[in-house]
């Protein structure tokens, strides 16, 4: 029992030392956009001599645009979030279900999209033939870039759904949409959780899509927001960080909110029948 | 019977997702590769006349195609080994009940959130030669002999990119872990404590063969994306100094940048046919060893 | 009950379409110069698109001026920001490919539009505009005037390039400017014994490693008896390879030199641009060889060392030293322009000393217009007196049209080893003209 004692000791500091070195980077973010311009420059782990925590969020938050680019990115990122698990676990269902060649050569093709990097510039050119405004584009693009890893997410944890449950929901007179919406899905809960934290993730800090696409003060998202302010502020690190943290905050509450959740969701091969 | 099956799962719940994915993934797929195929005047499609595989023999003859071939493979070996063991390790040692294992798991988790050009800005100013932390502290500790060009040494760079990318995406490996991990049944262990094996004969025998779903998972994810890298690299070193660490995806980055249109599709598809080619294997290999629980 | 659902998901998928499709209609309905009718006079919208780094006090200035006198004016400005830098190239060029174009756009030039974006027909001729006679002939030729036509206004100011230095560090190391490489060498020499780097390299920044390598380049073209337009129309064609140009390949060998001789500063691989002015202004380097960009940064962030900054050209070994010159951006109007008559009055209005005065104002500089008068830091007016010599050529990456921004990696391979000798460097240069050209299906390559 001591024995055991003393290996747990040993091991909790260890796990304490590793997070020492994750946060170490993390802590020089922080008390970085607390300092002035000159020591922020010299970006070391130094306590500011003097705070301007209050001033340099202000100015990142005035001059900055970053109340509109939150706004925008709000709305961009649960729209597609929103879509992109009402879109893929209805498909991943189906496809997964169906069993036939045709279905299993369509999924394969979704997931082929894991593999092979998006083609901005033809898809540029579809959009534009669409004529869609820019942001319906931007939303719909990058739905598209996330929906093959949330359907390949989906598709392997429904497997483990045992199908007797599908029959007895159909021999209980079910019609198909209300057999998936009903019965299933709620089954999908944990995974949905990942799939809402992964995809919230990647649309909230996407830059290389948007960047096509959103081009106007009025439509700009957080990381574009950033960027254009740099364009004005450049080297100003203090308030780089201040915008690190800003845009990042968002993301970690998102996480820290669902994270009991996602423990038992993450992985498809998560609940073998 | 079939049918019925048929029926249940028709494809009007799959249209609308199949749509979107049809109108701005295959179509421009499919655009790419006949782009691909294609000699082009600038962005003008209409300048555009068959070019045969000359797209494809001049990614081959880039200048630094070997470099950046190089590269992606030490950058996929690499940060998949080390993502995967510190991930394994962290998924273990955090899969019990105590006080700190919440906040630990959200403060291993927290790097993969932070954006990407944060993490590259952070670690060149930690990684300065003479300025940076790391230096700094070898420095203090005595081990200044240690002390490197960390970025910015041509044989160096690129293992200190690896490193930056472990430090950012091992807790999320150890995420994906530790949901496999929950789903195998406490009767197992159970079983296996009345039969007197140890740890290790435990983590061999029940946990490793029935995590191996979730670690396939991981482990594919992490060699896709080691092969398919660019944000890092171009928020850290922007494949340089000169070309030491371009990879892969930074060439192809570049022949866009250069407006050789057709030259960047070929690219892209040789890439993702390369990385299909070792993935799905792997995936299959692994998935064989599965065991039903 | 089945089929109804049947119906609903069906309806969703056409929705979809019909959402894709009715949007586009919106979408070019906005695209259309809106119309406000406000007072007496039309006041037009006009967009203008514009990276995100060409943004600066100037046009946040100017925007604001217009925007406020809209109604004297007859029309405002509506202006979209993209990210700069090789993506940015890649959105302007997949705009002008896609005729996804605003009425007004900033581009680096008419020649970049001509072979990056193959787009010259979609910029209207601007052949006379009143403004045209407040700037020299000289100056708008070759650039904004192309083929025999005037397809852009400048906006923002002139860069010149050349070695800036602290004027503190020269005197407490009794030196003088050098006028050649060999008094160049005898500075640093002279500096390095007082503990102070002379010169700053960041190479960090990639693209600020060419500046010093530059000079070569335009002795190359004095010798031939022509200029950098000269020099470019034969590369551009064939005709000289860069690994011929004798000076050029010296003064990247120079450039090492002075790396193998210890005179740069250790870390130069992972120094910034920032750090190079931090350290300059501070007098911890003596000299640092860039734009104008130099002098405009440490004036907003250490004005009180403004003046201890100079500048003088780089030496080159004969002594007939030139400064290189950045030409200012370009500013033209699109063929999606529906009034191209009004669209030229806002262009006029934009290049006229009233305009580029308030632009100078909040931007000192350099300015095209013969009408504005800047107050413009000394270092800066030092490259000036150099240019109004005559001694200045444009920058050669402007008007080179196969070879643009691949420089610096094969210098700093040379710098690090992986390329052996300074002629490497200009081979590579040629090989990736080489290559751009063949993609471009130039008949020169042939």
């Amino acid at each position: 029992m001591r024995r055991r004692k003393r290996y747990e000791a040993i091991l909790n500091t260890a796990l304490c030392f590793c997070a020492l070195i994750i946060l170490i980077p993390v802590f020089m973010v922080i008390i970085n956009s607390f300092k002035n311009q000159t020591e922020a420059a010299r970006m070391n782990l130094k306590l500011p001599t003097t705070w301007h925590i209050f001033e340099n969020y202000k100015e990142m938050i005035r001059e900055g645009g970053i109340f509109r680019g939150f706004l925008n990115s709000t709305i961009i990122t649960v729209i597609c979030v929103l879509l992109l698990i009402i879109l893929c676990s209805t498909m991943a269902f189906v496809l997964e279900r169906r069993k036939t060649f045709f279905s299993k050569l369509i999924h394969m093709t979704v997931v082929f999209g894991l593999v092979l990097p998006l083609q901005i510039i033809p898809t540029y050119f579809v959009c534009n033939f669409l004529h869609l405004t820019h942001e319906i584009a931007a939303v719909f693009v990058l739905i598209v870039a996330n929906m093959s890893f949330t359907v390949f997410l989906y598709t392997g944890f429904i497997k483990s759904i045992p199908i007797e449950i599908d029959e007895s929901a159909w021999i209980d007179g079910a019609s198909h949409t209300q057999l998936f919406f009903r019965i299933i899905f709620p089954l999908l809960q944990p995974v949905t959780v990942t799939a809402v934290i992964i995809n919230f993730m990647a649309v909230w800090n996407d830059f290389g899509i948007s960047i096509y696409f959103l081009n106007s003060a009025r439509n700009y998202t957080l990381p574009l927001t950033v960027y254009n302010f740099f364009g004005n502020h450049n080297s100003d690190w203090q308030l780089v960080f201040a915008n690190v943290v800003l845009s990042t905050l968002p993301v970690a509450i998102v996480y820290l909110i669902l994270q009991r959740h996602i423990i038992s969701g993450m992985t498809s091969g998560a609940v073998k029948g | 019977m079939h049918s019925t099956t048929l029926k249940r799962y028709s494809y009007t719940l799959a249209i609308p997702g199949l749509l979107l994915y049809i109108l701005f993934f295959i179509i421009p797929a499919v655009g790419g590769l006949a782009l691909s195929f294609v000699k082009i005047l600038g962005f003008n499609l209409s300048s555009a006349r068959f070019g045969g595989l000359q797209n494809y023999v001049d990614v081959f003859t880039q200048p630094n195609m070997r470099r950046a071939i190089g590269n992606s493979f030490i950058f996929a070996l690499v940060t998949t080994i080390f993502k995967m063991g510190i991930g394994l390790s962290l998924a273990i040692a955090l899969n019990r009940k105590m006080a700190l294992t919440n906040a630990l798991r959200t403060v291993f988790f927290l790097p993969a959130v932070i954006n990407t050009v944060a993490v590259g800005l952070i670690f060149s100013s930690l990684l300065h030669p003479s300025n940076g932390l790391v230096n700094g502290f070898l420095r203090a500790v005595g081990l200044g002999g240690l002390a490197q060009s960390w970025l910015v040494d041509t044989n160096l760079a690129i293992f200190s990119v690896c490193a930056i990318e472990i430090w950012k995406w091992s807790g999320f490996t150890m995420v994906i872990l530790l949901s496999g991990m929950q789903t195998i049944g406490r009767d197992y262990y159970e079983a296996a404590e009345i039969d007197g094996a140890d740890g290790v004969t435990r983590f061999k025998y029940i946990t490793f063969p029935l995590l191996l779903p979730a670690f396939n998972n991981a482990l594919i994810l992490s060699i896709i994306g080691g092969l398919k890298v660019f944000d890092l690299i171009q928020a850290t070193t922007q494949g340089g100094p000169g070309s030491a660490t371009e990879v892969f995806g930074t060439l192809i980055y570049k022949s866009f940048g250069a407006g050789r249109l057709g030259e960047g599709c070929a690219a892209s598809i040789i890439l993702a046919v390369v990385i299909a080619g070792i993935a799905l294997p792997a995936y299959k290999y692994i998935a064989n060893r599965e065991v039903e629980m | 009950m089945k089929k109804s659902r049947k119906w609903l998901a069906m309806g969703l998928a056409f929705s979809m379409i019909a959402g894709l499709t009715g949007c586009g209609g919106s979408s070019t309905a906005s695209k259309s110069v809106s119309t406000g009718s406000k007072g007496d006079m039309e006041v037009k919208t006009f967009r203008v698109l514009m990276y995100t780094d060409w943004y600066k006090a100037g046009w946040q200035a100017l925007e604001q001026h217009i925007n406020e006198n809209s109604k004297e004016l007859g029309f405002k400005l509506e202006i979209s920001k993209i990210q700069g830098g090789s993506q940015g190239d890649q959105v302007l060029q997949t705009k002008f490919a896609t005729d996804d174009l605003p009425d007004i756009i900033q581009v680096y030039k008419p020649q970049w539009v001509e072979s990056y974006a193959n787009g010259l027909d979609k910029l209207v001729d601007l052949t006379g505009l009143e403004c045209v006679s407040e700037y020299d002939e000289k100056a708008l030729d070759g650039t904004f005037k192309y083929n025999g036509k005037l397809y852009a206004v400048p906006i923002d100011s002139v860069v010149l390039s050349g070695v800036f230095y602290n004027k503190k560090v020269f005197e407490k190391a009794g030196v003088k400017i050098p006028q050649t490489w060999d008094e160049l060498l005898a500075v640093c020499e002279k500096v390095k014994a007082q503990g102070v780097t002379p010169v700053y390299y960041s190479g960090k920044d990639a693209w600020s490693v060419q500046p010093p390598t530059i000079s070569g380049l335009l002795n190359d073209a004095k010798e031939k008896g022509t200029d950098t337009f000269g020099l470019m129309e034969q590369i551009n064609t064939n005709k000289l390879k860069y690994a011929d140009c004798t000076n050029f390949v010296g003064s990247i060998e120079k450039t090492k030199n002075l790396i193998d001789l210890g005179y740069v500063n250790e870390t130069y691989l992972s120094d910034t641009v920032d750090n190079a002015h931090q350290a300059l202004a501070n007098g911890e380097c003596a000299m640092y060889i860039n734009g104008t960009w130099c002098a405009d940064n440490i004036n907003k962030k250490f004005p009180d060392k403004i003046d201890d900054i100079g500048a003088f050209a780089i030496p080159t070994t004969s002594g007939d030293n030139y400064i290189n010159m950045f030409t200012p951006y370009s500013l033209a109007l699109t063929t999606n322009c529906k009034d191209p008559e009004l669209g030229k009055k806002v262009l006029n209005y934009i290049a006229s000393k009233e305009a580029q005065q308030i632009y100078a104002d909040a931007q000192p500089g350099v300015y095209l217009n013969k009408n504005v008068t800047s107050d413009i830091p000394k270092a800066t007016e030092d490259l000036k007196k150099i240019m109004d010599n005559g001694k200045s050529m444009t920058d050669w990456e402007e008007i080179n049209k196969y070879a643009y921004g691949n420089l610096s990696e094969p210098l700093l391979n040379y710098y690090t080893g992986m390329l052996k000798d300074a002629k490497e460097v200009a081979q590579a240069l040629d090989q990736e003209t080489e290559r751009n050209a063949k993609a471009q299906g130039d008949s020169n390559w042939k």
